[in-house]
């Protein structure tokens, strides 16, 4: 399914989808909340980040809305839609069996 | 919300609310930056710190706005509209270019639109009626394929009862151009369509205004009555509701009109309008209800939706083998088959469906053309621009978007000369109609363009303009920035290619005018053809006697009719006929020595029902025996003349006169060889009836009938006068019709012949204009280019005389390339002419030799100007140029 040069791009998508299928949230948050829970490995640049989000958003996947954040200023907070959490589950499931198949490949060699 | 409705709406808004949109990607990433500074405040830098480190981080946010731009998937139609607008403005700033380039597109995509709408119009536009597609027509085929459609009355019966459960099966005599007397007021002459009377419902046509014909109406006994068109309403009754109720009298019937058909229909031809409607069973006499011989009526079904097509015909053929094996004992064997009938019965299309596919392939020819001298035009503005090009690719656009723009630039081009098109189309497709051979009944066509047709001219147009662009485009965009950037750049692959292009054209030129050099020759055969008979000074006439009630006292009229006009001065003589001399379609029968009937043998002869002194008038020489004396018209008629083709088949050597020929007309009866004459071609120049057999048989003098003749010294027109005076002194309704020279009727018969002959010389005309242009533009660039070589040759002393025959050569070597290609080419097209041309072979080699002289010696006359300007080429200034 996934070309190699798809991977980098798939498996951020999968991350950003991943985070806010936990709640709504602004970019900046998303890339805290990446860097946080990969306990400091994944670190987001706004270059990649933004574009893959306004990506996701024309493919439906998930919708904005603009919100005070908790500084109480205005972000644009991103959701998960159904068809997105749809494609994140498939998504999912592609990055457990490549992960998989990766490891078993290095393990192996 | 589905997804593809919020994808389409997002793109919308980033399209339509541009600004709003940019406003808010730079608010999201302005937050984001702020988050990033207190971050870094926070991690303990200090604020003006904080602040450098965020923004080097986020060093490049124009470039990821710009990707998220893209991420939304706007630029592409943002970048349409813009290349759009700027070709618009290059096109503004060159509007002679553009003016030519948009004529020639117009030109060939008029051409294109003109001869797509009558064909469309004529082949292929649906009835307006309900499915059309489930609408056959029973047409009938021999062994050797050749097509009948017309049956009897009984025999259409016997149809509806076979397939009566799986469709409606209906029938029509025809359209006929006739006399009728509309609420017993005078005469006008009105298209009148005999019809059955479930015909409306068959075609499931209603009604706009009262009612159509019903089955019903077929009953006898009732009160006959009359549907009429829309446009008839809309014209003789100015739309008016006392037109129901008003009675029609057609020949000695009076019907009246119960309805209105539906808007937009004229009856089951595609090319001819039908006034009024009455049922057959009306009009036709009794005796041809009763015949099988009276074989008048086309026959259409409209089978049920869903019914299996094959299997219903071939039920239909069963039952029409056997109805034929039954009545028709004496008739080789004819198979029946479903015609597709949605678009109308085919008698036009199988008459004009090989003309038109023939303009076609010629038009499309001359678009090609076209497209290579708007090719030729757009690479040389390509050419002037590589400097801009150049600049442009240097500043970092990219190739794709400099293809696109030439492409866009075309495509401006293209639509221009489309909407050019159109107009041109318009008119022209007029003047095609005018073209198109002309039947007793007119022609009238529908030719306002609708979707199909503005379809067509839009995709003719793009597809003309990125053929036309496809190779400057990728010209342009391969332009080399550094090479591009010097001033002295040279073009040879322009060269190259844009000399292809002109072979092309001229090859195609040359194509055009083989084909339009056999159509002339072809046309000036007809003209000289000798047809067996003096035709220059006949003319035609018919005429009718709508107040004369009774059979006799209508040949009383006609006979003294006759007489006037042949006492009239100038006139030398008048007989007539009942069958058309000159004219498609006439009366055969079988003829056979008694008693050596042979049903395998081909025994028909076509039958000739003529007036007194027929032979004297038309000029037909007698070669054996003697013609008609008035005895010989007095019934019962028992004596024929025949030709000499007739006297070889069945006398072979020996005299006829005196031998009996039976023959199969009217009834059968044995007739008496009295006269044999020259073979006359009375059914066209080049058709060939019943392998030219003809039998002429006296015309009983009791019911004197058909188209009066006359032979005269006088100019048709003042004839028409004298005749008309003659009528009036026999009363006032006594009417003379259709009064023609019968050399219109001859000239009639070719009609096809001179449409495309006209046709064919006007696109060789036009295609030789584009390959003038096509070559003058080429040589005139080499011999720009070539200026410098040129200076050197007439400074180290070469004649202007030898630098002005090394262009003419140059064109000339052009020529014979495109002579190479084009003579297979012309061969391979003009077979398509085979049964167009007459009296030349397809291969005529003066015909090529002509047409390639001819194109050799334009070239040289397109060479010419810039070959003098290459010999006048100043020696000094030339090598001072660079």
């Amino acid at each position: 399914m996934s070309k190699p040069t798809d991977l980098v791009q798939g498996t951020l998508d999968l991350l950003i989808l991943k985070v806010l299928a936990l709640e709504p949230m602004h970019g900046w948050a998303i890339a805290h909340r990446i860097h946080q829970i990969s306990s400091n490995v994944l670190q987001v640049g706004e270059s990649a980040l933004y574009p893959a989000l306004h990506k996701l958003e024309q493919q439906g996947w998930i919708e904005a809305e603009w919100k005070k954040s908790e500084n109480n200023r205005r972000a644009k907070y991103y959701r998960l839609t159904r068809s997105g959490s749809k494609a994140m589950a498939k998504e999912a499931d592609q990055w457990e069996r490549l992960s998989a198949a990766i490891s078993l490949v290095v393990r192996g060699a | 919300m589905p997804r593809w409705l919020t994808q389409f709406r997002l793109r919308l808004r980033s399209l339509i609310r541009k600004g709003r949109v940019d406003r808010e990607l730079d608010e999201e990433l302005q937050y984001h930056l702020e988050r990033k500074v207190e971050h870094g405040v926070v991690e303990g830098l200090g604020p003006q710190e904080a602040r450098y480190a965020a923004l080097r981080a986020m060093g490049a946010i124009t470039q990821s706005k710009e990707e998220c731009r893209d991420m939304r998937g706007l630029n592409w139609i943002e970048n349409i509209v813009k290349d759009t607008l700027y070709a618009v403005r290059g096109l503004r700033r060159s509007p002679v270019f553009s003016l030519v380039v948009i004529l020639s597109l117009a030109l060939g995509i008029g051409a294109n639109t003109a001869v797509y709408s009558v064909m469309y119009a004529v082949l292929l536009r649906s009835l307006p009626v309900n499915d059309p597609e489930h609408l056959v027509q029973l047409v009938s085929y021999d062994s050797a394929g050749n097509v009948e459609g017309s049956y009897s009355f009984r025999h259409f019966n016997e149809m509806k009862a076979t397939l009566g459960n799986d469709g409606e099966v209906f029938a029509t005599r025809g359209q006929s151009l006739t006399r009728v007397s509309i609420a017993g007021q005078k005469s006008e002459s009105a298209i009148v369509e005999e019809v059955t009377a479930n015909y409306f419902t068959g075609l499931q046509v209603g009604a706009s205004n009262g009612r159509v014909l019903l089955p019903h109406d077929d009953e006898a006994g009732g009160n006959p009555v009359a549907v009429i068109s829309q446009t008839m309403w809309q014209q003789r009754f100015a739309a008016g509701s006392r037109a129901i109720g008003t009675t029609v009298k057609h020949k000695d019937r009076v019907y009246t009109i119960v309805g209105v058909a539906l808007q937009n229909f004229h009856g089951v031809e595609a090319h001819q309008q039908t006034d009024i409607w009455i049922p057959l069973t009306v009009s036709m006499p009794a005796s041809w209800l009763a015949s099988t011989g009276s074989q008048v009526m086309q026959v259409m079904a409209r089978l049920k939706a869903g019914a299996n097509h094959a299997q219903l015909e071939a039920a239909a053929d069963v039952a029409f083998r056997r109805f034929r094996e039954e009545h028709f004992t004496r008739e080789p064997v004819r198979y029946l088959r479903f015609r597709p009938a949605g678009a109308g019965l085919s008698s036009a299309g199988q008459e004009y469906r090989k003309p038109l596919l023939i303009l076609m392939i010629s038009v499309v020819l001359v678009l090609v053309l076209c497209c290579a001298n708007v090719a030729n035009l757009l690479l040389a503005r390509q050419q002037a621009r590589r400097h801009e090009f150049a600049v442009r690719l240097s500043l970092g656009a990219s190739r794709g978007r400099v293809f696109v723009q030439v492409l866009a630039e075309a495509m401006v081009l293209g639509m221009m000369g489309a909407i050019g098109g159109l107009a041109l189309a318009f008119a022209g497709g007029r003047l095609l109609v005018g073209l198109l051979p002309q039947g007793r009944i007119p022609i009238s066509l529908d030719l306002t363009p609708d979707l199909q047709v503005l379809a067509f001219t839009v995709s003719v147009a793009l597809t003309a303009a990125f053929v036309a662009a496809f190779a400057p485009a990728l010209r342009a965009s391969g332009t080399k920035e550094v090479e591009g950037l010097r001033q002295d750049a040279r073009a040879v692959g322009r060269l190259r290619f844009g000399k292809s292009l002109v072979i092309g054209q001229v090859a195609g030129s040359l194509v055009l005018l083989i084909a339009a050099g056999l159509m002339m020759q072809t046309l000036r055969n007809l003209r000289l053809a000798d047809i067996g008979f003096d035709r220059d000074a006949l003319v035609a006439f018919e005429a009718s006697f709508p107040d004369e009630v009774s059979a006799q006292r209508r040949g009383a009229a006609f006979r003294e009719l006759t007489q006037r006009v042949g006492a009239l001065p100038g006139v030398k003589g008048v007989t007539y006929s009942p069958e058309s001399i000159y004219a498609r379609g006439g009366w055969a029968g079988l003829a056979y020595v008694p008693g050596e009937f042979n049903p395998r043998a081909d025994q028909q002869v076509a039958l000739l029902r003529v007036g007194p002194h027929f032979f004297d008038v038309l000029g037909i020489r007698l070669v054996q025996g003697r013609v008609f004396s008035p005895a010989d018209h007095r019934p019962p008629v028992r004596t024929v003349v025949i030709n000499q083709a007739t006297a070889r088949y069945y006398f072979g050597g020996h005299s006829p006169i005196g031998q009996r020929l039976e023959i199969k007309g009217d009834g059968t009866a044995v007739f008496e060889v009295i006269g044999v004459v020259r073979d006359v071609k009375h059914y066209g120049i080049r058709e060939r009836v019943c392998g030219d057999r003809v039998a002429y048989l006296a015309l009983s003098d009791d019911r004197p009938i058909g188209t009066i003749l006359a032979s005269s010294a006088i100019g048709s027109g003042g004839l028409l006068q004298l005749v008309r005076a003659e009528a009036r002194k026999m009363g006032p309704t006594v009417l003379i019709e259709r009064f023609r020279p019968v050399e219109a009727d001859v000239s009639g018969m070719t009609a096809k012949e001179r449409m495309v002959g006209t046709l064919a010389i006007v696109l060789a005309g036009l295609a030789v204009v584009l390959a003038v242009v096509g070559l003058y533009g080429v040589l005139a660039y080499s011999v720009e280019q070539r200026r410098r070589e040129f200076g050197v040759r007439l400074a180290l002393g070469a004649a202007p005389s030898t630098v002005l025959s090394m262009v003419i050569r140059e064109a000339l070597l052009l020529v014979g390339v495109a002579l190479l290609i084009g003579i297979p080419g012309a061969l391979a097209f003009s077979r398509l002419l085979r049964g167009f041309v007459y009296g030349i072979a397809l291969t005529d080699s003066s015909n090529f030799a002509i047409a390639s002289l001819t194109v050799a010696l334009v070239a040289c006359v397109a060479a010419l100007i810039p070959a003098r300007r290459a010999a006048n080429v100043d020696p000094a200034s030339a090598l001072r140029f660079e």
